[in-house]
């Protein structure tokens, strides 16, 4: 096919707008939240998209129940995502942002999921739950998996699940299977 | 040279001459270095995981997980479907396992001689070992004093139902009924490779490698003649080189650690058979809900089983093992379906749900690959029968837990289904039990280097010893032809113990 130079000018000008537009799509008008400005492996933009689906995720059944940002789930995903080999790094960083992204507009959604109403999130990831794709269902269930890691690992929650945390430190001497949830710690 | 060298502590590389290396310290391989250290061989264990202690195990989720499993908890199948728990560290799964012990069914030992060319591990050959085993970790039934609600709870819808069920025996003495087994026991009542094998094999002579990866078999000629690795810092990084020239190596790195480390040296693979033949014994969970409290994480975790829905000879509809599987809250937030507000309302009734687990002894075979990195992948995929079949031990699952007095049972599909009443079980469409339609786990993963006398459908032969390559041999539960249906740390520890012999004897010939 044969282009002319001023087609090419015109095609590069295009190309560069739309890779101008998906960055700013991507990176701009991400507010560092609470603890992540200090951040280990996650990206800003990443961190915040972390934190959203935490939101939701972790979301309470009703008020007065301990909140995700105030456990620091965000932080505690972003030092886990540190620690873990590179390929599954990446793969979690590539699934965040399909979430971010592409997940909304399956849903008709033009927003990018940190910036739909919480409605609007959870029905983005309902449909992540039951995805036609399977490795998106499954990515769905280990990122669910990490989240809920960083959030029930915090003593502050363990009162809603009346459970009494570790043993560790407690005078031994046999613990009593049998009392009530709560009454058996010495 | 100290019996316990740390990588962590490594700043210069390090060449270490020795008869034998084994090469992963769970069940296999501790027991087989114990042999061969009091065998009056110069031998040394290597483990890529570090060497913890009792007072390590602070019965914390989230410090406990990348301290005593692969991934961290995190490994799965590629596709995403399956978790796979697997150990890390010296003892291996061992450290974290519930303490489960079964001999290997003597029908699964019958199919391996008829079906898979498998020699010399009769029952009848096989009894002395798996007591001897058993008397060293203090194997012992679990009293009825133990048994906490989760389990009672199992017992009562099994007696209810007239179904088969037992009590199970387990290797602890000391236990506090502290419910943190799969964290690590903080009491050291386990009695396991950490406690019992690593400090007899060290104090017989070898010394034991931990924070050490191996990256090769090294090979030449058809023979055995070393290994190369590199030492890992405390926060995982490779760090300084580790060479090991020796006689013999010795596979204990479990059914995916193994077979990778074979595929990454290159070595023979004539027959396509090495890292094929992949089992993982897969379950799913179902969730009763009682008026009572059960805090199923108190006490011991499983202590009973029922076996109505169990067979072991191929084809068979009954294939699913069903036990109690409870978990702390991490553990058991994951398990249950659903986020948010309809989540968190499931997870308020933790402390008075029970959990039970259909564990499938499945006859899909998946396969172990191993990336560029060395790490191991995981194709596996259940087949159609085997999704039956543990429909089918969901739906017993389900029978027994109504039976014990549950209100509501919670089946495990993406959108959970809950139901009321067996009329309401009748009801259920089980076409949900299928991969990525249902949270799966898996924690006994067996195969990848299965043994037999036939080169063309095995990998090792029946003393242990690779087909062609001499020197190199596999303890763990790589070799099992198939799965064993039941909790495989007694077939493993025993069947290590069984093939030392041959073990010492070939690499004192060389």
């Amino acid at each position: 096919m044969n282009v002319t130079r001023r087609q090419a000018i015109g095609g590069v000008a295009v190309t560069a707008l739309t890779v101008t537009a998906a960055l700013l799509r991507t990176q701009a008008g991400y507010r560092v939240p609470p603890g992540g400005a200090v951040r280990a492996a996650l990206s800003l933009a990443d961190y915040c998209i972390v934190h959203a689906l935490a939101a939701r995720i972790c979301g309470a059944d009703e008020d007065g129940v301990i909140l995700p940002e105030q456990v620091g789930v965000a932080a505690f995903v972003d030092g886990f995502v540190a620690a873990i080999d590179a390929p599954q790094r990446t793969d979690l960083q590539r699934l965040l942002q399909f979430i971010e992204h592409l997940a909304p507009l399956a849903q008709g959604r033009r927003s990018r999921f940190t910036l739909l109403s919480a409605g609007q999130q959870d029905a983005v990831l309902a449909a992540l739950e039951t995805h036609p794709v399977e490795l998106i269902r499954g990515g769905f269930q280990c990122l669910k998996g990490l989240v809920f890691m960083g959030f029930y690992r915090d003593p502050r929650t363990w009162g809603l699940l009346h459970y009494e945390g570790p043993w560790v430190g407690r005078p031994q001497g046999g613990f009593a299977i049998d009392a009530p949830a709560g009454m058996a710690a010495p | 040279m100290s019996a316990a060298v740390r990588g962590r502590d490594l700043t210069k590389p390090v060449d270490i001459k020795v008869d034998a290396c084994v090469v992963g310290l769970g069940a296999g391989g501790s027991m087989m270095l114990r042999e061969l250290a009091r065998a009056g061989l110069a031998c040394a264990g290597v483990e890529e995981g570090g060497h913890h202690s009792a007072r390590d195990f602070t019965q914390r989720e989230d410090a406990m997980l990348p301290l005593l499993f692969q991934d961290a908890g995190g490994r799965t199948t590629r596709d995403l479907a399956i978790r796979v728990l697997q150990g890390r560290g010296v003892g291996g799964s061992t450290v974290h396992n519930t303490n489960l012990c079964k001999r290997t069914p003597p029908e699964i030992l019958d199919i391996w001689q008829r079906k898979y060319g498998v020699e010399g591990f009769s029952a009848a050959v096989l009894a002395p070992v798996f007591a001897r085993v058993e008397k060293e970790l203090s194997v012992s039934l679990i009293e009825a004093g133990q048994i906490n609600r989760n389990n009672a709870v199992l017992r009562r819808g099994t007696e209810a139902l007239g179904w088969k069920g037992g009590v199970l025996s387990h290797n602890r003495v000391g236990c506090q009924g502290s419910g943190f087994c799969e964290l690590g026991c903080a009491y050291d009542a386990k009695q396991n490779a950490l406690k019992i094998l690593v400090p007899a094999a060290t104090a017989a002579g070898a010394t034991v490698y931990s924070d050490v990866r191996i990256k090769r078999i090294l090979h030449r000629d058809g023979r055995v003649t070393g290994l190369a690795g590199v030492a890992l810092d405390a926060a995982g990084n490779e760090t300084v080189e580790v060479r090991v020239s020796c006689k013999s190596v010795v596979l204990g790195a479990s059914a995916t650690g193994s077979a990778a480390l074979a595929l990454a040296s290159g070595v023979p693979n004539l027959w396509d058979t090495l890292g094929t033949g992949l089992r993982l014994h897969p379950g799913a969970v179902v969730a009763g809900v009682f008026d009572e409290p059960i805090a199923g994480h108190r006490g011991i975790p499983q202590s009973y089983e029922c076996t109505e829905h169990l067979a072991y000879e191929e084809g068979s509809d009954k294939r699913t093992w069903i036990v109690p599987a409870f978990a702390h809250p991490v553990g058991a937030a994951s398990m249950m379906p659903g986020f948010g507000a309809a989540h968190m309302r499931l997870m308020r009734r933790y402390d008075r749900i029970a959990v039970l687990t259909a564990m499938l002894h499945d006859e899909s075979s998946g396969t172990v690959g191993v990336t560029a990195a060395g790490r191991p992948t995981l194709d596996y995929r259940l087949n159609g029968a085997d999704c039956m079949g543990l429909a089918r031990g969901l739906a017993a699952c389900a029978r027994l837990l109504f039976a014990a007095g549950a209100t509501e049972v919670l089946l495990p599909a993406m959108r959970p289904i809950a139901i009321k009443s067996l009329r309401e079980l009748a009801a259920v469409d089980w076409s949900f039990v299928r991969p990525h339609a249902l949270p799966l786990s898996a924690v006994h993963p067996m195969g990848s280097m299965r043994m037999g006398n036939d080169p063309k459908t095995s990998v090792v032969n029946c003393q242990g010893e690779h087909h062609s390559l001499r020197g190199l041999f596999v303890v763990d539960g790589s070799l099992f032809p198939t799965s064993i249906g039941a909790p495989p740390q007694i077939s493993i520890y025993s069947f290590a113990l069984h093939l030392a012999p041959h073990v010492i004897t070939a690499t004192k010939k060389v």
